[in-house]
Formats: structure tokens, C-alpha cells, sequence
């Protein structure tokens, strides 16, 4: 496993947001700032080797990719759609995340994303202290990623 | 004529981003249908006539591959082509896939390209 293994992580999620909903990812000096109505979001990897990808996010990014993906038309589900929104960007993440790290020779297997409310004035900080964890901003929302066991899931590719 | 559409996804959002890009890329629709998992898009596909089938793989109650299979067991379903779109890692499992009678496959994230590539070949294949 490559030492970039950040780089690789941060263009995975790049990748996803820009192709899915044309939403930028940037870097962030002020990491002390938490995302309000926060989310989890998590993907757990299984099979040969475990390994996994968090991501701490607004409510308010699920809102916009979902905004963007709709194209202007009015959603349906404003409850539980950005939700859903996170969930799928989780999904398509941890793919290219996945591929580019196993050269498409991936022996885990993907699990299905969940989400949970996050505690984040609580719990950022710490969220973003943890090994491998990086903080951006996704047109103007704060967003944190995580992820774990991505050199034991190259090795056995 | 156009063509009967299910799309199967759990999540909503991507049915959603699929269903408009198949409308940006030209291809004739009659309609489009949506259901969250194989086990709902087999029961909508014993009650209406479906001309192609584009399926995410990982799905809670049923895979977008067992649905398949159940398909091709089934007299009036072996015929209809199916698409899975797919952030499946493992070009391994995606190859593996024709074994349970899917026509292609297309990864996530998708461009509308690719959506429209997928559907013309399979479609000229089905209805040659």
C-alpha cells in the first residue's frame, strides 16, 4: 500500500462528489469547525481482510448533492432523501476508493452504507484527530473521511 | 414504440439520478419504472411488461444477482436483458455476472455516456 494512501482516499471522495452532483472538494485550514446537523456514514468492508470508510458530514451536503442530482426538480423526500444522498455517495466513495487501491483485483466485499445522527460538536474533534482522518470543504460545507485497513486490503489483492 | 424501463435500487437518489439521465439520452421511453430491491422488482416485473432491467448489485432483501438468476429461471422473464450499475470493486465479480445472465454492466459513478452506451447495445442485441 502506497505511503499517498491519503491522497488516494481524498480522490476517491473527489471523484464521487464532483461526478455524482458537480460539488468541488477543498482543502480547509480551520479544521476546528463542525459540520451542524451532522452525519455518520459509514461503509464496512468484509471478506479476506476488514477494513471500513467513515465520513462526517452536514445534513446540508446530503441536501445539496441531492438538490444537484434532481436537477432543479422538487424532492419528494426532503426528510429522508439527503440521507440517502450521503449514503450513495458513501457507496460510490469506498468503489473507486477500492479499485484504485486493488487495481480492480478486490478480494472484500462492500457492505450497504449507514447513517446515524452525529454528535459533532462532541465528537468532531476527536473524529478528526484519528489516524488516516482528513477534513475538507465541500462548497462550504465541513466534511471529514476516514478510513481503516486499506493496506491489509492491497496486500491480498 | 418505446421501450418499459424498471430501475432497482435502494437507494432513491440513484434511481433518481439514473431515471434522468436515460431521459437525457435520446433512447424512445414509453415508461419508467422504480423499485428498491430485487425481491420488489420481481413482483412489479410479474405484473408488467418490462423491456429492460438496470439494477444496482448490492441491495438489502435481494441482490441485484439473485434477481437475476430468478429471472432467468422463469419463463417470461429469461428473455428480458438486464444492466447492473454497480460500484462493485472487483472486475472479477463483475465478469462473473454473465453466469447469472446479466448483459452488461456499467460502474458507478456513471456518466450519461455510459448509461446510454449500455442501453443502445443492449437493446440492439435484444431486438435485433
Amino acid at each position: 500500500m502506497p505511503d499517498n494512501s491519503s491522497t488516494i482516499v481524498a480522490e476517491a471522495l473527489l471523484e464521487a462528489l464532483e461526478t455524482m452532483a458537480f460539488v468541488a472538494l477543498l482543502p480547509v485550514e480551520d479544521t476546528g469547525t463542525s459540520p451542524p446537523d451532522a452525519r455518520r456514514v459509514c461503509m464496512q468492508f468484509a471478506g479476506g481482510s476488514t477494513g471500513g470508510i467513515e465520513l462526517v458530514a452536514p445534513f446540508g451536503l446530503g441536501r445539496l448533492l441531492r438538490d444537484n442530482i434532481l436537477g432543479g426538480a422538487e424532492d419528494d423526500d426532503p426528510d429522508n432523501g439527503p440521507d440517502d444522498a450521503l449514503r450513495e455517495l458513501m457507496n460510490v466513495t469506498s468503489g473507486i476508493l477500492l479499485r484504485q487501491i486493488t487495481a480492480d483485483k478486490c478480494d472484500v466485499e462492500m457492505g450497504i452504507p449507514t447513517v446515524e445522527r452525529y454528535n459533532a460538536p462532541k465528537d468532531w474533534p476527536v473524529f478528526i484527530t484519528q489516524p488516516g482522518a482528513l477534513v475538507f470543504d465541500a462548497d462550504g460545507h465541513p466534511v471529514a473521511i476516514r478510513a481503516w485497513g486499506l493496506e491489509a486490503i492491497a496486500e491480498a489483492a | 414504440m418505446g421501450y418499459n424501463i424498471l430501475i432497482v435500487d435502494d437507494s432513491a437518489t440513484t434511481r433518481a439520478m439514473i431515471k434522468r439521465t436515460i431521459q437525457m439520452c435520446g433512447i424512445d421511453i414509453a415508461s419508467m419504472m422504480e423499485a428498491p430491491d430485487g425481491q420488489a422488482a420481481l413482483d412489479m416485473l410479474s405484473r408488467s411488461s418490462v423491456d429492460l432491467v438496470l439494477a444496482d448489485l448490492h441491495m438489502p432483501n435481494m441482490t441485484g444477482g439473485e434477481m437475476t438468476r430468478k429471472m432467468r429461471q422463469t419463463d417470461a422473464l429469461k428473455g428480458t436483458p438486464v444492466i447492473v450499475v454497480t460500484a462493485e470493486p472487483s472486475i472479477k465479480r463483475l465478469a462473473e455476472l454473465a453466469e447469472d445472465g446479466v448483459q452488461a454492466f456499467v460502474r458507478k459513478p456513471f456518466t450519461p455516456e455510459g448509461i446510454r452506451k449500455a442501453i443502445s447495445q443492449v437493446l440492439e442485441v435484444t431486438h435485433a
